[in-house]
This record gives structure tokens, sequence and C-alpha cells, in this order.
């Protein structure tokens, strides 16, 4: 049994090598768009049944937004939507077999840590001003600023081990069974896996939306669950 | 702890080309479908409120209208109430007029009817009494009292005013003559005593003739042709007939 | 098989099972606290047990930090080769 950790090279075009996660995440890209294109012309005022499921879920998603950043969720329901999305479906991706998810490799997750990071310093210099965003920094005392400073790298930096730690190791687990027992006794651990990817994906995204209001403003409860995750 | 740093950064375009893709293909044109289902719902509502508000208002009008019938209908009911009171006080008032003057009219006719009665009960029993006195004297003999009807007559004679008196005399004058009536034929010194009697009450000599007349029942008549001297039951008696029918104050019907 | 192999081993297994106390523990605290809320607040059990899900995963990213740095230690060791 090889190393959770490494990656495979599927093939590599030039200098860039293109790795299994990297294939797995085109392909689920792939899925989506199509969804999208197939969704996009059909819906109408008046919903189907699946049309009103999907709706029920961006619904919940504005409201969820409203409720923690107690901003219009305007802005931020696509990148924070796809992000729970894109996870949601790559955690889930386990089931399929042969298929590792990405999130399950490192990479994967430091990309989504360094656009919610990126995102974080954005919409706070857009809504602040870039003065007013960097004064957050001193927030309580002037002596807090380091501090400010390393919480901003290890709170991406503990949004990246906890997606990734809680994926590869259900992987991790369920490779390690299925070498032990290979027929109907994965399956809970399996179901196991579906949930935490489901409560992950959830987890990743609200912490992605308190870092975002906090950088934006007027909500304090950010910190808590800030220097619960540093 | 290896990273492959091109699996992260294609990883990292891959979910911005994601998040760009599901922005353009899910998210937005979602949202919008939502905020245009939530725009038409709202104006539906307003729609309907409105129309609520219009039926509110008809349904308002309507009550006042209903409001105004009632009241007119009570006035009118008030006025036809009264009419109805003056109407009916007017048709006691008339009814008891009219009970008034019928009670009148049934008493005037109970009186007149009791008069009625009462003439008539006076007449039968004047008829009655005559009649009885008729057959008492029926058994009386005719001539029983001629001498006391005569000097009776002979008196009632002398006790005529002197012009009838004279009158009785001269009428009978040139061959008139004076009628005695009796109630039964005389003998010729009957005749005889009461010529004497008259011609010595009258003071005159005049022809007389003599006739019966039962209907005088006892007494005696003198006729002269513009006198009568009346001495006779008959008289008497027609006379008390007379009195007793007389007697009632409506009497003669 | 050196030393360094066999020290990397009992750090891996000290580091999961120490390292699965403290979450243990927490879990069984949030959990129950979590219960009793709900107990007094019936109507309120859709937040608290969406609220209690997020914060025992949360706990549970502690054990799996552990989890990491026994594979870590045991498959990415710096130290060996």
């Amino acid at each position: 049994m090889g190393s959770p950790l490494a990656t495979k090279v599927v093939f590599t075009l030039g200098p860039v090598t293109v790795t299994e996660p990297v294939v797995v995440t085109w392909g689920l890209m792939v899925l989506l768009t199509l969804a999208g294109i197939l969704i996009r012309p059909r819906l109408s005022i008046i919903p189907s049944r699946s049309q009103a499921a999907l709706e029920a879920i961006v619904v919940a998603m504005q409201d969820l937004i409203r409720d923690t950043m107690r901003r219009s969720p305007e802005p931020y329901l696509t990148l924070l939507g796809t992000i729970f999305i894109f996870i949601l479906l790559a955690n889930w991706s386990s089931v399929v077999p042969g298929i590792e998810p990405p999130t399950a490799h490192i990479e994967t997750d430091a990309a989504l840590a360094v656009i919610v990071f990126v995102a974080v310093i954005y919409f706070g210099i857009r809504a602040r001003g870039l003065a007013a965003y960097l004064r957050t920094f001193a927030e309580p005392t002037l002596l807090m600023v380091p501090l400010n400073i390393i919480e901003t790298f290890t709170r991406t930096f503990s949004l990246i081990v906890r997606l990734f730690g809680n994926v590869m190791s259900g992987v991790f687990i369920v490779g390690i069974i299925l070498s032990l027992a290979g027929l109907l006794v994965p399956i809970p651990l399996m179901a196991l896996d579906l949930l935490t990817g489901a409560v992950q994906a959830y987890i990743f995204t609200v912490l992605a939306m308190v870092f975002i209001g906090g950088a934006v403003g007027e909500t304090r409860s950010a910190d808590g669950k800030q220097g619960d995750a540093a | 702890m290896h990273i492959d740093w091109w699996t992260l950064a294609l990883q990292t375009v891959n979910v911005l080309i994601l998040v760009w893709i599901l922005g353009r293909f899910f998210f937005r044109p979602v949202t919008a479908i939502v905020a245009k289902r939530q725009e038409a719902a709202k104006k539906l509502l307003s729609d309907a409120s409105s129309i609520r508000h219009q039926a509110e208002e008809a349904r308002s009008q309507a009550d006042k209208a209903r409001a105004e019938l009632d009241a007119q209908r009570l006035r009118f009911l008030d006025q036809s109430r009264q009419e109805a009171m003056a109407e009916k006080a007017r048709l006691l008032d008339e009814a008891s007029r009219d009970l008034a003057k019928m009670r009148e009219a049934a008493a005037a006719a109970a009186e007149r009817d009791r008069v009625a009665c009462d003439s008539a009960m006076m007449r039968h029993a004047g008829e009655l009494s005559l009649e009885i006195a008729r057959r008492l004297l029926s058994r009386v003999p005719p001539d029983m009292a001629l001498q006391t009807f005569a000097e009776e007559l002979c008196r009632e004679v002398r006790s005529l005013p002197d012009s009838s008196r004279a009158g009785l005399i001269s009428m009978s004058k040139p061959g008139g003559t004076i009628e005695v009536l009796t109630a039964t034929d005389l003998s010729d010194e009957q005749k005889q005593y009461l010529r004497r009697k008259l011609v010595e009450a009258l003071g005159a000599e005049v022809p007389m003739t003599f006739r019966r007349d039962e209907t005088l029942m006892v007494g005696l008549e003198l006729r002269g042709p513009t006198t009568v001297v009346r001495n006779s039951w008959r008289s008497d008696l027609e006379r008390i007939r007379e009195e007793l029918t007389d007697d009632g104050r409506l009497g003669k019907t | 098989m050196n030393w360094l192999e066999i020290v990397s081993i009992a750090a891996a297994a000290i580091a999961v099972s120490f390292g699965a106390i403290g979450p243990a523990l927490a879990e069984g605290r949030a959990v129950a606290a979590a219960m009793d809320a709900i107990a007094r607040q019936p109507e309120a059990a859709g937040t608290i047990s969406r609220t209690l899900f997020v914060g025992l995963a949360m706990i549970e990213t502690m054990a799996i930090y552990c989890l990491v740095v026994a594979l870590l230690v045991l498959f990415a060791n710096p130290f060996i080769r």
C-alpha cells in the first residue's frame, strides 16, 4: 500500500505535470458545466420539482450567508457556493470506484484555501478601503498586529489541513479496511466518509464565510471560530 | 511531505474557472429567476391587496346603501304605522259615532214600538171594553131610559148657544125637518112625549121625523141640517174610545 | 530496522492515541451539552444539532491533526533517507 500523501502523475505536458487530482477536477468541472448548461435554459418562473430543489439549495446558501455575515449575499454567493459544491462533489467522488477525491490531496485543499485567503483580502479592501482594512490588523491594540498577521496564515493552514486530514484519513482508512476485508465491510466507513465529506464541505464554506465576513466587517462572531481554528 | 506546485497552480486555476462557470450557468440564473418570481409574487400580492381593497370599498359602499335603505324602510314603516294609527283612530271614532247613532235609532225605534204597542193595546183595550159594554147594553131594553135621555137631550139643546139653537130652528122652517134618531122604534105616545119635550126645549115648533138607528144602542140624537145634538151611548162610547186612543202621544196610527 | 524507524512508529502511535483522548472527552461534553440544550429547548433542536455537527467536526479536526502528524511521521518522515 502506497503512501496516502503521494500524488500520482497521469501525464506531463512539457514542464507541466498533470496529476490525478487535476484530472478528476477536470472531470468534475465538465460534469458541473454540463449540468449548468442543461439547467440554465430550463429555468422558468413556474418551477418544476427539480428546479424547486435547486432553488431551495441556493436560497438556503443565501440565507446562510446573510445570517453569518449580516450582509447582502449577492457578491459572495457565487464564490462560496462554488466552493461548497466543488468540495462536496469532490468528497463524494470517492464513491466512484477507482477515483480518489481531489480533496484527499493537499494541493487541492491548498488551492481552495489560497483562493479563500485572496478573497478575504480582496473583499476586505473592497469593502473598507486599503487603509481601513490594514487597520483591522491592529484591531484591539497595536500589540496584536503580529498575532493577527500570524493568525491570517495559520487559519488558512488549518483550513488546508482540516479538509485534507479528514478526507485523506477517510480514504486511507477505507483503503486499509479494503486491504483487510474486501466485501461489504467498508460500506459503513464509506457512508461515514460521505457524512464527513458533507460536513467538511459545510465547515470549509462557513469558515470562509466567517473569514470574509470578518474582513468585510460588521460581524464580531468570527473571532471565536477563528481562535478555535488557529 | 512533498507538495506538487504544478498541481497546486492547476487546481487553483481549475477552481477559479469553476467559480466563473457556476456563477454564469448556475448561481446567477437561479438567483435571477428567484428574484423574478419574488417580484412577480410581490406584484401579485399587491394586485390582490389592491383588489381586496377595492372589494372592501365596494362592500362598505354596499353596507352604506343598505343602511340607508334600512333607514328609509324604517321611516316608511313609521310613517305607515302612524297613518294606520290615524286611520284606526278615525275608524274607531266613526264606528263609535255610528254606534251611538245606531243606538239612538234603536232607542227611538224601541220607543216607537213601545208607543205603538201601547196605543195598539189601548185600542184593543178600548175596543174590548166597548165590546163588553155593547154586549152588556144589548141586554138592556132600548126604551128603558128614554125619559132620562129625553131629559138629557132637552137640557143639552137648552144649553146650546142661542145662535146654533136658532139655526136649528130656522133651518127647519122652510119645510125642513129635524131628524130624531132613536135606537128603537118609538110608540106614538113616546113620539108625542119626545116632541113635546123638544118643543119645550127649543122654544119653537119644528117638524120632526123619527128614524130608527140601532147603532145608537141606547139614547137619542137630534140632527138638524147644521147641528147635531148627540145624546146616546154610541156617542159616549165613541168619545171614550177617542179619548182612549188619543191618550197615547203618537195616537192615530 | 534502525532506531529512527522504531522511534517514528512509536511516535505515531503515541500521537494518535493521546491525540484521540482530548477530542473524545471534548466531543462527549459537547454532545452532552447539546442534549441538555435540546431537552430544555426542543424548538431550537435544528439550530443546535447543526451547530453541534459543526462543532464536532471542529473538535474531530484535532484528532485528524494528530492522525496527519502520525501519517507524516510514518510515510513522509524527513529524517529517514
